[in-house]
């Protein structure tokens, strides 16, 4: 395999209680809750880089900044070679801490940041820290350090959507991601309160398109979109992908069982049993990915491109 | 504060002057008196004088000292204090406040009409914020500033002779603070470069040269770069009125915007000084990886000199011979050290412009 990247959800615990959430455990008290101890982490990691080398490591969760032993796992990774990005809700971020973190080899962060009106952002991430994750994101390019910000797009904050490119874009940010509400974890409970139409997503992506050619500045459709559903051609200054999951992108969790998304919570095995060659080849992801395709996908030309959007969001 | 103690350093000068007159002619012979008073005071008058010039000289030199600065060379440790202290005696200078209030009435000037986009890149355009009588008396009014008759003598000395001394004969506007060692001849000449390229942008748009071929990628975000800062400040200006940042929000994110005159600064010298690089092709940049942006393009500057002494890739060196080729490197790579040398202090000059 081809330059694997990993998600590594190195904890469960969060100091927020989004809507929108896609934790598995946040709802599903069956789904095995812990994290690991910093020496079972270089073990995991140790036992996993014998096989594959993957060139960049996301730390994510629950919220990454609430592990206590983070700068001592980002060392560890970067002793190895491994370029390390963080993707934090911001609102622990402060100024020491994200110079610590720079200084430790952090290059790239992700923030989330669901709308600039205080309201919006209140009723969906509940908490009143809007204003710490715009300092997040503001401090992080004052460092110099690259920075994507993520917006899920649902039904309470796609009006949004002009204020936070254009904040983006003014404040510096390398590029914006821009997720569809991707249904899992908490985000089931409030299906009907957050998922959008179709004609609302159009309108996200039309505005999203223009301020993209306006400003020269990169969006990237990071829930991956099929064709057939959205005609890419008509946002030609968005970056669309396919779905990577199970092929070149794959999850941790914070007990070292491997899962091929974030969204998806069927635990292929754990990385300390077995090896990420025999789980990553196991023929469960295949058929689930098989299983979650248009029957049109069959005989698509831009299947290989697009790849049937995210097969997740089908599933649900 | 200075002043005061200058003043006070004649007085006493004077005054110990006068004591030694007193006292010498006291006791000098009356045909003595005619004699030797004259020659005396005249001694004693020079005497004080060369000792008072002396010491405001010292006391100028000394002005960068706890700067750590010696002929243009910054200390990227020295500690806010030093800078905010040049600060707080620049604030009370006119020229200075002065060129604040001009670069922020660049700031509110928005740069394009929303057709622009929908032009040729590289057409020369005229655009409708600013007409072209507007741009030009915008433009006297920018070499005044600087301490120039007009904006020719301007363009002349800033544009065509970057890192050479100029002759700062000036007295008025910021060359005049250059000659009070408070800003340094390059720091007077990039604030000048930059305000050249916004009013620029504001007024014509991308002005890269036109050719058949797509210009390499230094020569086009060096455009981008001076476009992205004027689209930034205004888009900030707006969320700010909105009320969608608070001013500490847009204090931080004005001094972020500084990164792009960072870039535009290197590109303008890699571009400018190192000529093959505008028709050189290279690969993505994300294969260089550097630790930012500007990092990547002096890489790509660098790795095109490499390419060229190991004897590769001779179409993309426009016919320039060998001799010429390396003058502009080492004159590009002295350029970008100066640069670099400077950015901590440009930096505090750029955030107090802000202010």
């Amino acid at each position: 395999m081809k330059n694997p990247y990993f998600i590594y959800e190195i904890t469960p615990r969060c100091n927020s209680n989004c809507l929108y959430c896609y934790n598995i455990w946040k709802e599903n008290s069956s789904y095995p809750h812990g994290e690991l101890r910093i020496v079972q982490i270089k073990e995991l990691f140790t036992k996993l880089f014998s096989e594959v080398i993957p060139k960049r490591i996301t730390i994510a969760g629950g919220e990454p900044l609430m592990y206590s032993d983070l700068f001592e796992v980002i060392s560890f990774l970067r002793s190895q070679n491994i370029m390390v990005s963080i993707a934090t809700n911001g609102t622990l971020l402060s100024e020491g801490i994200l110079k610590k973190l720079i200084a430790s080899g952090v290059d790239y962060f992700e923030i989330s940041l669901v709308s600039l009106n205080s309201k919006t952002y209140e009723r969906l991430s509940r908490n009143n820290k809007l204003p710490q994750a715009k300092k997040a994101i503001l401090n992080i390019k004052k460092y110099k350090a690259r920075l994507a910000v993520s917006f899920v797009i649902n039904k309470l904050n796609f009006e949004n959507i002009e204020d936070v490119i254009d904040f983006c874009y003014a404040s510096s940010v390398d590029v914006l991601a821009l997720n569809r509400f991707a249904l899992g974890g908490r985000g089931l409970k409030y299906k009907s309160l957050l998922q959008i139409s179709n004609f609302e997503l159009k309108t996200v992506l039309k505005i999203a398109n223009q301020k993209s050619k306006e400003y020269n500045f990169p969006i990237n459709i990071t829930i991956p979109i099929e064709n057939c559903l959205i005609n890419h051609n008509e946002y030609p200054f968005l970056n669309f992908g396919g779905c990577e999951c199970g092929r070149r992108k794959w999850v941790i969790d914070p007990l070292g069982n491997l899962r091929i998304c974030e969204q998806n919570p069927h635990i292929l095995g754990s990385l300390f049993k077995k090896s990420f060659y025999e789980l990553s080849g196991l023929d469960k992801i295949h058929e689930f990915k098989k299983d979650n395709l248009r029957d049109s996908c069959n005989s698509c030309k831009l299947f290989d491109f697009c790849r049937g959007g995210c097969r997740y969001t089908r599933y649900n | 504060m200075e002043k005061i103690i200058q003043s006070m350093f004649l007085l006493i000068a004077f005054l110990v002057f006068f004591l030694l007159f007193i006292l010498k002619v006291y006791n000098l012979e009356n045909n003595e008196k005619r004699k030797y008073g004259f020659l005396t005071s005249v001694l004693l008058l020079l005497f004080t004088s060369i000792s008072c010039g002396s010491l405001l000289f010292i006391k100028k030199k000394d002005r960068y000292k706890n700067l750590n600065i010696d002929s243009a060379q910054f200390d990227k440790t020295q500690t806010y204090q030093d800078l905010s202290v040049r600060m707080q005696e620049l604030n009370r200078m006119s020229e200075w406040k002065n060129l604040k209030i001009f670069w922020k009435k660049l700031n509110l000037i928005e740069p394009s009409n929303e057709n622009i986009n929908d032009l040729d890149y590289y057409e020369y355009i005229h655009t409708d914020s600013l007409g072209v009588k507007e741009a030009e008396n915008l433009r006297q009014e920018m070499a005044g500033i600087f301490g120039y008759k007009n904006y020719n003598s301007f363009r002349e000395e800033i544009l065509y002779n970057v890192t050479e001394e100029t002759k700062i004969s000036s007295k008025v506007g910021i060359k005049k603070l250059v000659l009070e060692n408070t800003i340094l001849p390059l720091e007077m000449k990039i604030l000048a470069k930059v305000c050249d390229e916004r009013l620029n942008y504001i007024s014509i748009g991308f002005s890269s040269m036109l050719t058949r071929m797509m210009p390499s990628r230094i020569v086009t975000e060096k455009d981008n770069s001076i476009a992205d800062l004027e689209h930034k400040i205004d888009l900030l200006i707006a969320l700010r009125n909105n009320g969608k940042v608070d001013k500490d929000e847009f204090e931080v994110a004005l001094g972020n915007i500084q990164n792009e005159i960072e870039t535009f600064l290197i590109l303008d010298a890699i571009k400018s000084n190192y000529l093959p690089i505008y028709g050189y092709s290279y690969g993505n940049i994300e294969d260089f990886n550097e630790s930012s942006e500007i990092e990547e393009y002096v890489a790509i500057f660098e790795q095109h000199y490499i390419n060229y002494k190991n004897g590769e890739e001779e179409s993309f060196y426009g016919g320039y011979d060998i001799n010429e080729i390396d003058k502009m490197y080492l004159k590009t790579r002295n350029e970008i050290e100066e640069i670099k040398k400077v950015l901590p202090s440009l930096r505090e000059l750029i955030a107090d412009l802000e202010r």
